[in-house]
């Protein structure tokens, strides 16, 4: 059995800086446009996705396309509000973030609050976790199904 | 290859759920306390696996191993897998919560159909470990692609295979070499 935990923490120790591809969404804001950049979890870009630009308040469509060959894509928002910006690498995943666009953004200040759409736990943090979570329980089923040990007497 | 939620009608995902959990049901039954352990470790090796990515054209795919989990679970690596995505969209965020029930038939099949090929057709192991890991990805992959049809979505069945047939090779040799150590070291695990 040790050696069998030994391939699975060797196939963990080949994947750990291994791009995953969950979708995050890096949204920055920089008068006249707003940039986003799509991308999998690892960081990897995602090219050519397809995103969708809504004013979240009106819910009407704003601009739809598809992200450059780096996983940018940019607009030019004309109001001040909350927009939603969604994006689809038609893989079958697909992320969506909300953003404000206040009065300081039309005045020229340029926005450093870079916003994240994606989890903020390292991808290291979360597959750890997720083995100790799949390992634990399988652990409880076994000794709940097993029933308590009879004691010695 | 997780559907996200959103891309599939509710009604659907929620009814697919609902299959899945009876199919969870019927391949836990009678189960052996015994046999837990061994699913846990191959729930986990699944769920490390799968977070291998190959980029590829301008995309990501990943490994899964659920020709593996087929090979030593038999019919229990269905809630192996049921498991396995469900912390998976839960932790990674890959595949809705709502859509775990369509993305554990799409991809339990791939391991049912492993368990078969392996239990059932006749021929060397080494080949069936091989062929269990080609076709354990390549059938979730075209179960998938075929939804994506259906639903008028995404860019094609032959673009989605296409991009496949690479990984599933690579899990083919995957399987055939984790076959290959697993029998050296614990023969047993095969074993029904």
């Amino acid at each position: 059995m040790k050696k069998i935990f030994g391939l699975i923490f060797c196939l963990w120790g080949i994947c750990a800086p291994l791009p995953a591809h969950g979708i995050v969404l890096d949204v920055r804001l920089h008068f006249p446009t707003v940039t986003i950049q799509v991308r999998y979890d690892g960081g990897g870009p995602i090219v050519f996705a397809l995103v969708q630009v809504m004013f979240a308040k009106e819910g009407s469509e704003f601009q739809k396309g598809r992200t450059d060959g780096n996983g940018f894509f940019s607009f030019t928002p004309d109001r001040q509000g909350k927009w939603t910006f969604s994006a689809d690498d038609e893989m079958g995943h697909r992320e969506a973030i909300e953003f404000v666009v206040d009065e300081a953004f039309f005045r020229g200040k340029a926005s450093d609050a870079n916003l994240h759409a994606g989890s903020n736990w390292s991808y290291l943090i979360r597959l750890i976790a997720g083995v100790i979570l799949i390992l634990g329980l399988s652990a409880l089923f076994y000794r709940w199904k097993k029933g308590r040990p009879e004691p010695k007497a | 290859m997780h559907i996200a939620d959103g891309i599939l009608p509710m009604g659907v995902s929620i009814a697919a759920d609902a299959v899945a959990l009876a199919g969870v049901y019927a391949s836990s039954r009678n189960l052996d306390a015994r046999e837990i352990p061994r699913m846990g470790i191959s729930t986990t090796a699944m769920f490390v696996v799968s977070l291998i990515h190959l980029p590829m054209g301008g995309t990501s795919i990943h490994l899964g191993l659920y020709g593996l989990a087929g090979m030593i679970l038999g019919v229990r690596s269905f809630p192996a897998v049921v498991v396995n995505l469900l912390f998976q969209s839960l932790i990674f965020q890959h595949g809705g919560l709502l859509s775990v029930g369509v993305n554990s038939m799409t991809m339990g099949a791939g391991a049912l159909l492993s368990w078969l090929i392996w239990d059932f057709f006749p021929g060397n192991r080494a080949v069936k470990s091989f062929v269990c890991g080609f076709l354990g990805i390549l059938l979730p992959a075209f179960l998938v692609s075929l939804i994506f049809l259906l639903l008028h979505y995404g860019k094609g069945m032959l673009f989605l295979m296409g991009l496949y047939i690479p990984a599933a090779v690579v899990e083919g040799i995957l399987s055939f070499f984790i076959y290959r150590y697993i029998h050296r070291v614990q023969p047993e695990v095969f074993a029904r």
